[in-house]
């Protein structure tokens, strides 16, 4: 895991998805949050969290109100990363190809485990985040 | 830590929550209503990303539905509703070509598969929780049509959208209305 802030600031987009992934397979959401805007982070837990959220009501509570209470997020991170240590198998990630976006933005297409992914970027005050708003070609 | 994200679409939390709320009060943002460059009413970066956005994730719920349908195939509304979707769809994407946001990148054709990968996990998991009965099925399109008509609601009250985009908005929520109803009765049904 890493903990000083400029590390991340200093990687480039094609270094973020691989450390995204190894990141989310590995559980460490810790991780995960610096590599992203905050937006796209809350989306990643919403999306990783229907599940537990679909079968606990309380998990769902917690899910709801992860932007509005600290005691919350931690709760559905907690949650999240054990289900996340409880996959099989981190995908395998081949970077294609990392594609300019306008001036402050950049796709990297890479396949996971042989299906075409993209993930989207855009330049923050602290370097590259995955944004996933920021899939759109600007002229 | 709410002040940076109060505009965002919730996506999924949208989903979570239950019951349908009333619209909003108008953001600062709603008085935008586009802006008008030699008499044409263009998008802000923002409004375009958004519809963008709703374009891709229009696809999730087209796409759920034919695989539920093809999994249940006696209950109709997977089959009806899927069309609906298609509509939708192609309502977001008309949107996107008047207002010059590309779209490239979508493979519209190629059910199940999103190259964003949120989307990708988001489609997957409501597969495989549909897949476990008719009753997963139905509430998984019940949650659906719950969070499109949140996510439709922001998109009109919160992002200062120009007026006919506000309209497509409007017609797509009122079909998402009647998605709901159908999904909620096929519950009640189911349980009776």
């Amino acid at each position: 895991m890493l903990n000083c802030g400029n590390t991340y600031e200093s990687l480039q987009p094609e270094e973020v998805v691989d450390r995204f992934y190894s990141s989310l397979y590995g559980g460490d959401l810790e991780s995960v949050k610096h590599l992203m805007t905050q937006q796209s982070y809350f989306m990643t837990l919403e999306s990783l969290g229907l599940k537990l959220a679909f079968k606990d009501l309380s998990f769902k509570e917690a899910l709801e109100n992860i932007e509005e209470d600290e005691n919350f997020l931690q709760r559905v991170e907690s949650g999240i990363s054990q289900d996340l240590l409880t996959r099989s198998g981190h995908p395998q990630i081949d970077i294609q190809r990392v594609e300019p976006n306008g001036s402050d933005r950049m796709t990297v297409h890479y396949k996971e485990d042989g299906k075409v992914k993209n993930l989207y970027f855009s330049k923050e005050e602290d370097g590259w985040k995955i944004n996933y708003y920021a899939g759109r070609k600007v002229a | 830590m709410k002040n940076k994200t109060n505009d965002r679409r919730n996506f999924l939390s949208k989903m979570l929550v239950t019951g349908i709320g009333g619209v909003g009060l108008l953001s600062s943002a709603a008085n935008a209503k586009g802006r008008k460059e030699g008499g044409k009413v263009t998008l802000n970066e923002e409004q375009k990303d958004e519809l963008f956005f709703i374009y891709q994730e229009e696809k999730v719920a087209r796409d759920v539905y034919i695989k539920l349908g093809e999994k249940y195939p006696d209950e109709n509304n997977f089959a009806s509703i899927q069309i609906s979707e298609q509509r939708h769809i192609d309502a977001a994407r008309g949107l996107c070509e008047k207002y010059g946001v590309s779209i490239e990148g979508v493979d519209e054709e190629s059910v199940g598969n999103f190259v964003l990968p949120v989307l990708q996990d988001l489609y997957d998991t409501c597969i495989a929780l549909g897949e476990e009965s008719l009753m997963d099925a139905l509430k998984v399109g019940e949650l659906i049509e719950v969070t499109d008509i949140k996510d439709l609601d922001h998109a009109i009250n919160d992002m200062g959208m120009p007026d006919d985009v506000v309209r497509v908005f409007e017609n797509l929520k009122e079909g998402s209305y009647n998605h709901l109803d159908a999904y909620q009765t096929a519950i009640a049904r189911e349980l009776a």
